[in-house]
């Protein structure tokens, strides 16, 4: 009996081929945090906690959609001081999407942009800096 | 509600207060029976009786369904707003990241001791400005107002321009401080 959470992908004579909704999360996920100039995922308070309690959680701050062909990704992002969105959207809807198409053969319809915080450097990193010069 | 609206509120509540007193004057015999029973008999044998009926009524219909509608603000100033939309899906800021990094920003301008920001986003995709900024600075006494608004303002300005390409948001910028108490120690002044 299938998982209401998983798509079947592929019904071959050898098997089915099932992904699960929270793969495509994790892999949106890490695209969307490889972009430079996105400081972290938004997580919200549950997710705040979670990572206090040691849980690592890279589906932080996605909300995918999937159906059989496509898929539909909400990212909620936190950005560095200094850039601009507009810029770093689009890298991360371009990065976002390939990911998703090149390691799920999903066709992603949209990938929605949130940004919730402006990310400051820290005073550790400014005197970290200051020790290397 | 709009200014009619309330206008007719008042009116209404008006006639409730005297028609409450003169039950209250019936009840407490501070009236004689037969004198207001005359007053009603007099009154209801008046056509004019009939369209002031008519009309209350028709006000109080209007307030009734005027208590149901709701007037939706042409700005608001927490949620989202979208700076682009595309084939690709929509880009949106929250109202909080922009205020809370310009209120980082300007409570760095030397002379400002403190700062409230305010960001509206308007509601209609097509209006003249997408967002709108109001500041109210507490500013030290030493400080001149003018500069300090200027400078403010413009690094608001240029703020948002680079952060989300919007061009000559309008900023307001009000005094509501002008204090002598001594600027917090900054943790690192110099590099």
């Amino acid at each position: 009996m299938a998982n209401e959470k998983e798509i079947i992908k592929k019904d071959t004579s050898l098997g089915a081929v099932r992904i699960a909704d929270e793969v495509v999360s994790i892999i949106a996920g890490l695209a969307a945090t490889e972009v430079e100039g996105i400081a972290g995922m938004s997580g919200g308070i549950a997710g705040g906690i979670a990572e206090m309690l040691g849980r690592k959680n890279f589906a932080k701050g996605v909300k995918v959609e999937v159906g059989e062909k496509e898929a539909a990704v909400d990212l909620y992002i936190i950005v560095k001081y200094g850039v601009r969105i507009p810029d770093i959207a689009l890298a991360a809807q371009e990065n976002v999407k390939q990911a998703i198409e090149t390691m799920t053969g999903l066709s992603v319809v949209e990938v929605n942009i949130h940004v919730q915080g402006v990310s400051f450097p820290t005073d550790e990193a400014k005197e970290e800096e200051i020790r290397v010069r | 509600m709009g200014f009619l609206n309330r206008f007719f509120l008042m009116l209404s509540m008006l006639v409730m207060m005297a028609a409450a007193l003169a039950v209250l004057s019936v009840c407490l015999h501070i009236l004689p029976e037969h004198y207001w029973l005359n007053e009603v008999h007099y009154a209801i044998s008046r056509p004019e009786t009939i369209a002031i009926a008519v009309v209350v009524l028709l006000v109080s219909l209007n307030l009734f369904f005027a208590s149901f509608s709701r007037q939706v603000p042409k700005e608001r100033s927490s949620g989202e707003f979208v700076i682009v939309s595309g084939a690709s899906g929509d880009v949106r800021v929250s109202i909080a990241a922009v205020r809370d990094l310009l209120k980082k920003l300007v409570r760095d301008i030397r002379g400002v001791r403190d700062a409230h920001v305010h960001v509206m986003a308007a509601r209609d995709a097509k209006a003249a400005h997408p967002l709108r900024v109001e500041m109210s600075l507490a500013i030290g006494q030493e400080t001149n107002v003018s500069v300090v608004s200027e400078m403010a303002t413009a690094r608001v300005q240029e703020q948002l321009k680079e952060l989300l390409g919007f061009q000559d948001v309008p900023v307001a910028v009000d005094i509501a401080d002008i204090s002598n108490v001594a600027p917090p120690d900054r943790k690192r002044r110099v590099v």
